[in-house]
């Protein structure tokens, strides 16, 4: 049943951990981004402009591009120690999984964003312009952002393995 | 707008139901059978509820109004922040170490899954708490 919708998201194989990474990596990100926003104290004038269902939306939208980036990370194999691939390659993976994350997400938003404010005055041009620049600056973003997840995730990964290899003991 | 607003704090209240309750029934589940599934199900449903807390607790932030970091509320939205951040990291943890018992023998481990599910509960209690206070003082 390869077909059922879970499976095209998420593989049939290790999707408990496709899911728990990719949420996780999601959750945070978000969660360090609110932390300093609030540290810094912009969080207070950031979020009234920010609108309820356009960042639930764009929180939907970078959590479903994060589990397909993820399923595609780990189709050669988990992040168990146990698993023949070398961690450079796991790494690269997964920062050009992030990189794409980065660069749909970012520029996903500035064509939406630039398309409904598109004024008689803005040339489509702009839109394409701005999509572009977003789509760049996501990708490099997130090629930072996935290097510095993936080596945790790989860390608590195999300290995973090393408690249920005491437990075993 | 008011009904959306009170639907997002229903789903983060519900959300921390789902998460608090789990735990404290996964927990209980191990203790009268060490071969438990329930465990493995919870996990699929914390990362779903960690998710939309996630989104509806900054939506309830937006509507509500960040305080500054200095304040009273301020600092206590710190430690809330920071608390449910190890509850994130401790949680990883633990979901790749039920995802890897599973495929050996539980029974074995039972003991350690109930002390992480416990530790789970507490630390998701004091959430709670540090929550009931920001809303309440």
């Amino acid at each position: 049943m390869a077909d059922r919708p879970i499976e095209r998201l998420l593989g049939s194989e290790r999707r408990l951990e496709t899911w728990t990474v990719a949420t996780f990596d999601v959750i945070a990100l978000g969660l360090v981004g609110v932390l300093a926003g609030h540290a810094s104290g912009a969080l207070g004038s950031v979020l009234p402009g920010l609108g309820t269902v356009p960042g639930i939306l764009a929180f939907g939208y970078l959590w479903v591009l994060t589990l397909v980036a993820t399923r595609w990370v780990l189709a050669e194999g988990g992040l168990s120690r146990t698993e023949s691939r070398p961690l450079g390659r796991l790494l690269a993976r997964g920062v050009a999984g992030a990189a794409l994350v980065g660069a749909a997400f970012v520029g996903g938003l500035g064509l939406v964003g630039g398309l409904i404010t598109l004024a008689p005055g803005i040339e489509p041009l702009s839109v394409a312009l701005l999509t572009l620049f977003g789509a760049v600056g996501g990708a490099l973003g997130g090629a930072v952002v996935g290097l510095v997840l993936g080596l945790f995730d790989v860390g608590v990964a195999r300290t995973a393995d090393a408690v249920v290899g005491r437990l075993a003991d | 707008m008011a009904a959306l607003h009170l639907l997002v704090r229903t789903v983060h209240v519900l959300g921390m139901v789902l998460l608090l309750g789990g735990s404290a029934f996964a927990w209980n589940a191990l203790r009268v059978d060490p071969d438990s599934s329930f465990p493995a199900l919870y996990e699929w449903l914390f990362w779903g509820a960690m998710g939309a807390m996630l989104v509806t607790g900054v939506g309830n932030l937006g509507v509500l109004g960040a305080p500054g970091p200095a304040t009273r509320w301020g600092r206590l939205l710190t430690v809330k922040l920071a608390l449910v951040l190890a509850v994130l990291l401790g949680s990883l943890l633990r979901t790749l170490v039920v995802e890897r018992l599973r495929e050996g023998d539980t029974t074995a481990a039972s003991g350690s899954l109930r002390r992480l599910y416990g530790a789970t509960t507490l630390a998701l209690l004091a959430v709670v708490v540090l929550a009931e206070v920001l809303a309440h003082g």
